[in-house]
Protein backbone atom coordinates (compact mmCIF):
# COMPACT_ATOMS: atom_id res chain seq x y z
CA UNK A 1 0.00 0.00 0.00
CA UNK A 2 1.60 2.93 -0.82
CA UNK A 3 2.39 6.06 1.17
CA UNK A 4 1.02 9.42 -0.13
CA UNK A 5 1.42 13.01 1.19
CA UNK A 6 -0.42 15.95 1.79
CA UNK A 7 -0.13 17.39 -1.32
CA UNK A 8 -3.51 16.41 -3.21
CA UNK A 9 -5.49 17.55 0.19
CA UNK A 10 -8.43 19.54 -0.49
CA UNK A 11 -10.07 20.81 2.29
CA UNK A 12 -13.86 22.91 2.70
CA UNK A 13 -15.76 24.51 5.36
CA UNK A 14 -19.27 24.56 3.88
CA UNK A 15 -20.77 27.55 6.03
CA UNK A 16 -23.64 29.87 5.59
CA UNK A 17 -22.41 32.24 3.23
CA UNK A 18 -20.81 29.88 1.32
CA UNK A 19 -17.85 27.39 0.60
CA UNK A 20 -14.72 28.51 2.18
CA UNK A 21 -11.41 26.67 -0.07
CA UNK A 22 -8.71 26.24 2.27
CA UNK A 23 -6.63 24.56 0.42
CA UNK A 24 -4.95 26.93 -1.85
CA UNK A 25 -2.17 27.68 0.75
CA UNK A 26 -2.46 25.20 3.49
CA UNK A 27 0.62 23.72 5.34
CA UNK A 28 -0.58 21.47 7.62
CA UNK A 29 -3.90 19.82 8.76
CA UNK A 30 -5.09 17.72 11.36
CA UNK A 31 -7.38 15.67 12.93
CA UNK A 32 -7.79 14.38 16.26
CA UNK A 33 -10.74 12.32 17.18
CA UNK A 34 -11.30 11.61 20.83
CA UNK A 35 -13.63 9.52 23.12
CA UNK A 36 -15.11 10.70 26.54
CA UNK A 37 -14.51 7.73 29.29
CA UNK A 38 -16.26 6.75 32.14
CA UNK A 39 -13.75 4.78 35.03
CA UNK A 40 -15.05 1.84 35.72
CA UNK A 41 -12.24 1.03 38.21
CA UNK A 42 -13.63 -0.28 40.91
CA UNK A 43 -13.34 -3.26 44.42
CA UNK A 44 -10.02 -4.65 44.22
CA UNK A 45 -8.85 -4.29 40.79
CA UNK A 46 -5.33 -3.53 40.20
CA UNK A 47 -5.76 -2.08 37.27
CA UNK A 48 -7.81 0.79 35.64
CA UNK A 49 -10.77 0.14 33.47
CA UNK A 50 -12.83 2.73 31.64
CA UNK A 51 -16.19 2.56 29.66
CA UNK A 52 -16.34 4.32 26.38
CA UNK A 53 -19.11 6.99 26.46
CA UNK A 54 -19.15 10.30 24.02
CA UNK A 55 -17.40 10.73 20.69
CA UNK A 56 -15.61 13.87 19.92
CA UNK A 57 -13.07 15.58 17.99
CA UNK A 58 -10.97 18.76 16.54
CA UNK A 59 -9.58 19.59 13.46
CA UNK A 60 -6.71 22.02 12.78
CA UNK A 61 -5.74 24.01 9.87
CA UNK A 62 -2.76 25.84 9.01
CA UNK A 63 -1.31 27.37 5.99
CA UNK A 64 0.08 30.75 4.79
CA UNK A 65 -2.09 33.67 5.29
CA UNK A 66 -2.69 35.89 1.72
CA UNK A 67 -3.93 39.66 1.98
CA UNK A 68 -6.68 41.65 1.79
CA UNK A 69 -9.60 40.45 -0.34
CA UNK A 70 -8.16 37.45 -1.48
CA UNK A 71 -9.73 33.79 -1.35
CA UNK A 72 -6.94 32.70 1.71
CA UNK A 73 -6.66 36.25 3.23
CA UNK A 74 -9.16 38.01 4.58
CA UNK A 75 -12.02 36.75 2.85
CA UNK A 76 -10.72 32.81 4.86
CA UNK A 77 -10.67 34.37 7.81
CA UNK A 78 -13.91 36.15 7.51
CA UNK A 79 -15.49 32.96 6.22
CA UNK A 80 -14.17 31.43 9.30
CA UNK A 81 -14.78 33.25 12.04
CA UNK A 82 -15.25 31.90 15.26
CA UNK A 83 -18.40 30.88 16.60
CA UNK A 84 -19.48 30.46 12.46
CA UNK A 85 -21.14 27.16 12.45
CA UNK A 86 -21.19 24.70 9.04
CA UNK A 87 -19.49 21.43 7.33
CA UNK A 88 -15.91 20.51 7.48
CA UNK A 89 -15.29 18.20 4.83
CA UNK A 90 -11.61 16.89 3.65
CA UNK A 91 -10.22 14.64 0.89
CA UNK A 92 -6.18 13.88 1.91
CA UNK A 93 -6.10 11.92 -1.21
CA UNK A 94 -7.67 14.44 -3.71
CA UNK A 95 -11.24 14.30 -4.72
CA UNK A 96 -10.85 11.85 -7.07
CA UNK A 97 -13.76 9.01 -7.40
CA UNK A 98 -13.45 6.99 -4.55
CA UNK A 99 -11.02 8.96 -2.75
CA UNK A 100 -11.50 9.18 0.89
CA UNK A 101 -13.70 11.73 1.76
CA UNK A 102 -14.08 13.17 5.55
CA UNK A 103 -17.27 14.82 7.06
CA UNK A 104 -18.69 16.77 10.40
CA UNK A 105 -20.47 19.18 11.17
CA UNK A 106 -17.65 21.71 12.90
CA UNK A 107 -17.84 25.00 15.02
CA UNK A 108 -14.98 27.19 13.55
CA UNK A 109 -12.92 28.60 16.64
CA UNK A 110 -11.71 31.72 14.66
CA UNK A 111 -8.84 32.26 12.40
CA UNK A 112 -5.59 32.66 14.74
CA UNK A 113 -2.97 34.81 12.60
CA UNK A 114 0.71 35.57 13.09
CA UNK A 115 2.60 38.44 11.64
CA UNK A 116 6.76 38.08 11.82
CA UNK A 117 8.93 40.92 10.25
CA UNK A 118 10.93 38.47 8.84
CA UNK A 119 8.87 35.54 7.87
CA UNK A 120 5.42 34.53 5.59
CA UNK A 121 2.60 35.24 7.86
CA UNK A 122 0.56 32.26 8.50
CA UNK A 123 -2.88 31.44 9.79
CA UNK A 124 -4.22 28.65 12.52
CA UNK A 125 -7.92 27.62 12.25
CA UNK A 126 -9.44 25.01 14.54
CA UNK A 127 -12.66 23.67 14.49
CA UNK A 128 -14.44 21.60 17.31
CA UNK A 129 -16.45 18.25 15.66
CA UNK A 130 -20.11 19.25 15.91
CA UNK A 131 -21.95 16.28 15.64
CA UNK A 132 -20.92 12.62 13.87
CA UNK A 133 -17.86 12.28 11.65
CA UNK A 134 -18.53 10.54 8.54
CA UNK A 135 -16.00 8.85 6.60
CA UNK A 136 -16.96 7.79 3.20
CA UNK A 137 -15.41 8.24 -0.67
CA UNK A 138 -15.66 11.12 -3.24
CA UNK A 139 -18.43 10.43 -5.73
CA UNK B 1 14.25 32.59 -13.79
CA UNK B 2 13.65 35.05 -16.50
CA UNK B 3 10.62 37.02 -14.81
CA UNK B 4 13.62 37.81 -11.56
CA UNK B 5 16.26 38.75 -13.86
CA UNK B 6 14.07 41.03 -15.52
CA UNK B 7 13.03 42.36 -12.47
CA UNK B 8 16.45 43.03 -10.99
CA UNK B 9 17.61 44.36 -14.38
CA UNK B 10 14.66 47.27 -14.62
CA UNK B 11 15.51 48.08 -10.84
CA UNK B 12 18.65 48.31 -11.35
CA UNK B 13 18.74 50.19 -14.20
CA UNK B 14 16.12 52.49 -13.69
CA UNK B 15 18.27 54.35 -10.33
CA UNK B 16 19.50 57.24 -11.51
CA UNK B 17 21.76 57.80 -8.30
CA UNK B 18 22.92 54.49 -9.36
CA UNK B 19 23.61 54.84 -12.85
CA UNK B 20 25.51 57.85 -12.30
CA UNK B 21 28.17 56.10 -10.77
CA UNK B 22 28.45 53.91 -13.59
CA UNK B 23 30.29 53.71 -17.11
CA UNK B 24 28.20 55.77 -19.49
CA UNK B 25 26.18 57.64 -17.13
CA UNK B 26 22.45 57.95 -17.12
CA UNK B 27 22.24 57.04 -20.20
CA UNK B 28 24.33 54.05 -20.53
CA UNK B 29 23.63 50.35 -18.99
CA UNK B 30 26.12 48.94 -17.11
CA UNK B 31 24.28 46.88 -15.44
CA UNK B 32 25.06 42.87 -16.54
CA UNK B 33 24.17 39.50 -15.42
CA UNK B 34 26.62 37.22 -14.26
CA UNK B 35 29.12 38.29 -15.83
CA UNK B 36 30.10 41.91 -17.74
CA UNK B 37 30.75 41.46 -21.43
CA UNK B 38 35.12 41.68 -22.71
CA UNK B 39 36.24 44.95 -22.59
CA UNK B 40 33.32 46.56 -20.84
CA UNK B 41 34.27 49.92 -19.09
CA UNK B 42 34.05 50.28 -15.54
CA UNK B 43 32.43 51.20 -13.44
CA UNK B 44 29.56 48.53 -13.68
CA UNK B 45 27.16 46.32 -11.97
CA UNK B 46 27.08 42.38 -11.84
CA UNK B 47 24.60 40.51 -10.34
CA UNK B 48 24.09 36.59 -10.37
CA UNK B 49 21.96 34.00 -9.10
CA UNK B 50 23.45 32.19 -5.86
CA UNK B 51 21.07 29.82 -5.15
CA UNK B 52 17.82 28.64 -4.38
CA UNK B 53 14.15 27.68 -5.36
CA UNK B 54 11.07 26.46 -5.01
CA UNK B 55 9.97 26.08 -0.85
CA UNK B 56 7.16 23.49 -1.58
CA UNK B 57 5.38 24.01 1.49
CA UNK B 58 1.75 24.54 0.58
CA UNK B 59 0.20 23.97 -2.89
CA UNK B 60 0.67 27.71 -4.31
CA UNK B 61 4.20 27.98 -5.39
CA UNK B 62 6.80 30.15 -3.52
CA UNK B 63 10.29 30.90 -4.05
CA UNK B 64 13.48 32.07 -2.01
CA UNK B 65 16.49 33.04 -3.90
CA UNK B 66 19.62 34.56 -3.01
CA UNK B 67 21.36 37.08 -5.20
CA UNK B 68 24.72 38.72 -5.58
CA UNK B 69 24.70 41.78 -6.79
CA UNK B 70 27.99 44.16 -6.34
CA UNK B 71 29.88 47.18 -7.83
CA UNK B 72 33.09 46.91 -9.45
CA UNK B 73 35.33 49.80 -10.34
CA UNK B 74 38.86 50.21 -11.02
CA UNK B 75 39.35 53.86 -8.70
CA UNK B 76 38.82 53.03 -5.29
CA UNK B 77 37.94 50.84 -2.85
CA UNK B 78 35.11 53.29 -1.66
CA UNK B 79 34.25 54.25 -5.05
CA UNK B 80 32.97 50.58 -5.12
CA UNK B 81 31.59 50.77 -2.07
CA UNK B 82 29.49 53.91 -3.09
CA UNK B 83 28.10 51.91 -6.06
CA UNK B 84 26.96 49.31 -3.50
CA UNK B 85 25.13 51.73 -0.90
CA UNK B 86 23.09 52.64 -4.46
CA UNK B 87 22.67 48.90 -5.02
CA UNK B 88 21.47 48.75 -1.39
CA UNK B 89 18.65 51.91 -1.62
CA UNK B 90 17.52 50.15 -4.73
CA UNK B 91 16.88 46.86 -3.33
CA UNK B 92 17.11 46.51 0.57
CA UNK B 93 12.84 46.10 1.85
CA UNK B 94 12.16 47.17 -1.63
CA UNK B 95 9.64 45.15 -3.59
CA UNK B 96 10.40 44.69 -7.21
CA UNK B 97 7.92 43.97 -9.72
CA UNK B 98 7.88 40.75 -11.38
CA UNK B 99 5.86 39.27 -13.53
CA UNK B 100 3.49 36.82 -12.43
CA UNK B 101 4.73 36.95 -9.09
CA UNK B 102 4.45 38.57 -6.07
CA UNK B 103 7.51 39.60 -4.28
CA UNK B 104 6.87 40.15 -0.41
CA UNK B 105 10.90 39.75 0.98
CA UNK B 106 13.55 41.70 -0.76
CA UNK B 107 16.56 42.03 2.31
CA UNK B 108 20.08 42.21 2.35
CA UNK B 109 21.82 39.30 4.24
CA UNK B 110 25.28 39.96 4.31
CA UNK B 111 27.69 41.78 2.64
CA UNK B 112 31.09 41.31 0.50
CA UNK B 113 33.89 42.87 -0.46
CA UNK B 114 37.40 41.55 -2.48
CA UNK B 115 39.92 43.04 -4.76
CA UNK B 116 40.95 41.14 -8.09
CA UNK B 117 43.82 42.17 -10.55
CA UNK B 118 43.14 42.60 -13.76
CA UNK B 119 45.00 40.84 -16.82
CA UNK B 120 46.28 44.23 -16.99
CA UNK B 121 47.41 44.63 -13.54
CA UNK B 122 45.10 46.95 -12.58
CA UNK B 123 43.34 46.63 -9.46
CA UNK B 124 39.28 46.22 -9.44
CA UNK B 125 37.75 46.58 -6.40
CA UNK B 126 34.20 45.03 -5.75
CA UNK B 127 31.79 45.95 -3.13
CA UNK B 128 28.08 44.34 -2.85
CA UNK B 129 26.24 41.88 -1.29
CA UNK B 130 23.50 38.97 -1.01
CA UNK B 131 20.00 39.51 -1.12
CA UNK B 132 16.80 37.47 -0.29
CA UNK B 133 14.31 37.52 -2.78
CA UNK B 134 10.93 35.68 -2.24
CA UNK B 135 8.13 35.57 -4.06
CA UNK B 136 4.76 33.73 -3.79
CA UNK B 137 2.51 33.01 -7.45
Amino acid sequence: MPAFSGSAMIIHFLQGSGTIVMNGDYRTFTYTPSIDLADQTAGSDTNKSYLTTIKDGKASFGGLLQGTNVAGGTLMAAGCAEGLTGTLKFSPEGTALGKTLYSMPAISLGAAVSFPYADVCDVKIDFQQNGARTEGTNT
Amino acid sequence: MNYLTQALYGTLTGGTALKNLLAGGTAGTAVYYQQAPKNAAYPYVVFNLQGGGDINITPSRQKDYIYFVRGYSKFTPAYAGSIDAQIDALLHGRTLTVTNWANFWTARTSDFENVETSPDQDNVYMAGGFYRIRLDS
